[in-house]
């Protein structure tokens, strides 16, 4: 009897169109592990679902196949974008050209030209001696000044570079998944990337462009793990090579961030979506 | 429409033939999926190529245990939907599809549905609204909602037999 009218509430549609709360879902977990006939329905009612999505469907135009099937081939095609160019056949023609030497010059005439500036310029060169010698010196204090501050700026770039580096090495392992978080209708060019790495359990989120918010509000990100919902962080902007740490989650299928009074926030407000994205 | 977990991993390394032949099968289901959400064709080109793209990259993370494979593709189709939702008074689903039609028969079966319950499923379906956002949208008691979702499904279980 309790489990016809476990049937009967309505509680297992919910449950197959993702509309329960957490303790719902555990409720029909826990029910369905029970009692067959629970396992049953909720069987049926997905088949029910599945008939009434098919019953949406449209042919797409001939194109969309094409275009959605090409996505196999950008790996291809990035190969061959990345093949060095080949060299410009006219550039190397004119680069192997051998200058011309001119003809008709009297070599001797501007060697003894020549000889004769090199000399007068000695006799002054030897006159300014002592004063660029006494130059030179104050110029060295100088150079080892200027050599100081560079050295200092030199180390603080190879410390940037050094955490762009352990940055670098992060978003480059192989283990991470990236997911696009796109503005919703209600934050239209809002984006951000979170990075999920399933291997050394972390994740973290990279905002581009934070979406606009109502004065005090807060955007919170969730997600979706099968029928469980879980908060996993705030939305914050972070500076150029910044990025915010999140909870991580194992087996996500869907984020999203919505705009929340506050960050204690239990639940999202669903009809206060910023954005969304799926692994 | 019966997607086989094999599709999906001979997707998951990276067999082109077996990803043509999934476009094939549900192509036209994550299409009109596509329109009713976003009610623009521009709009459901993106979210088909953009669900395809996401299938081919993420087809080694599905888990079995978790999901059958028609659902997986679905939610991943619903999410790129949903992010690319734009909304028009000016489409009108039924007609496109009407003129596009592939001939399921299970089209008839969305008019034996009585049009309030129709649209209450709709609008959890579609729109992803929780219980009390319906209440708002249809001005109905929260425990109507439940039933009418109930009554919608149970019409589609009688006529689908």
């Amino acid at each position: 009897m309790k489990v016809q009218a476990f049937i009967t509430s309505g509680i297992l549609e919910k449950y197959v169109l993702n509309m329960t709360t957490e303790q719902e879902v555990q409720e029909v977990l826990d029910m369905a592990s029970q009692h067959l006939e629970i396992k049953e329905e909720l069987a049926a009612i997905r088949q029910s679902l599945q008939g009434y999505i098919l019953a949406h469907q449209v042919m797409p135009p001939a194109n969309l196949k094409e275009n959605s099937l090409s996505v196999t081939k950008s790996k291809r095609t990035n190969d061959i974008r990345s093949e060095p160019a080949r060299p410009n056949r006219s550039y190397r023609k004119s680069a192997e050209k051998k200058p011309s030497s001119p003809s008709g010059t009297n070599y001797m005439g501007i060697a003894s030209a020549l000889l004769a500036l090199a000399l007068i310029a000695a006799s002054f060169s030897a006159y300014s001696f002592y004063k660029d010698v006494e130059r030179a010196g104050e110029e060295v204090e100088a150079a080892k000044a200027e050599t100081a501050s560079v050295e200092k700026q030199l180390a603080s770039e190879e410390q940037r570079v050094k955490d762009l580096n352990t940055q670098l090495s992060f978003y480059h392992d192989r283990n991470n998944q990236l997911m696009t978080l796109a503005g919703s209708r209600r934050a239209p060019g809002a984006r951000a990337t979170v990075y999920w790495n399933k291997e050394t359990t972390s994740a973290v989120i990279d905002v581009v462009k934070m979406p606009d918010l109502v004065s005090g509000r807060v955007a919170v990100i969730w997600v979706n793990t099968g029928r469980q919902t879980q908060k996993i962080g705030v939305l914050k902007p972070n500076n150029p090579g910044e990025t915010t740490p999140l909870t991580f989650v194992a087996n996500p299928d869907l984020f999203y961030v919505t705009e929340e009074i506050s960050s204690d926030v239990e639940r999202p407000n669903r009809s206060r979506i910023l954005m969304t994205g799926s692994l | 429409m019966d997607i086989k977990q094999e599709t999906l991993k001979k997707i998951a390394d990276r067999d082109e033939e077996a990803f043509t032949q999934l476009f094939d099968a549900i192509g036209p289901t994550i299409y009109g999926l596509a329109l009713r959400i976003t009610e623009s064709r521009e709009k459901a080109d993106k979210v088909v190529e953009e669900s395809f793209s996401r299938i081919w990259r993420t087809a080694s993370s599905y888990d079995p245990s978790r999901i059958n494979p028609f659902y997986w593709i679905i939610n991943i189709a619903k999410s790129a939907a949903l992010e690319n939702e734009a909304r028009s008074d000016q489409f009108d689903f039924f007609a496109y599809q009407e003129s596009n039609s592939i001939g399921s028969n299970l089209r008839d079966m969305l008019n034996s549905i009585d049009t309030k319950h129709r649209k209450v499923l709709e609008l959890a379906f579609f729109r992803q609204m929780e219980e009390s956002q319906i209440e708002q949208e249809m001005n109905i008691p929260v425990g109507t909602v439940a039933t009418r979702l109930r009554l919608a499904i149970k019409v589609m279980r009688r006529v689908q037999g």
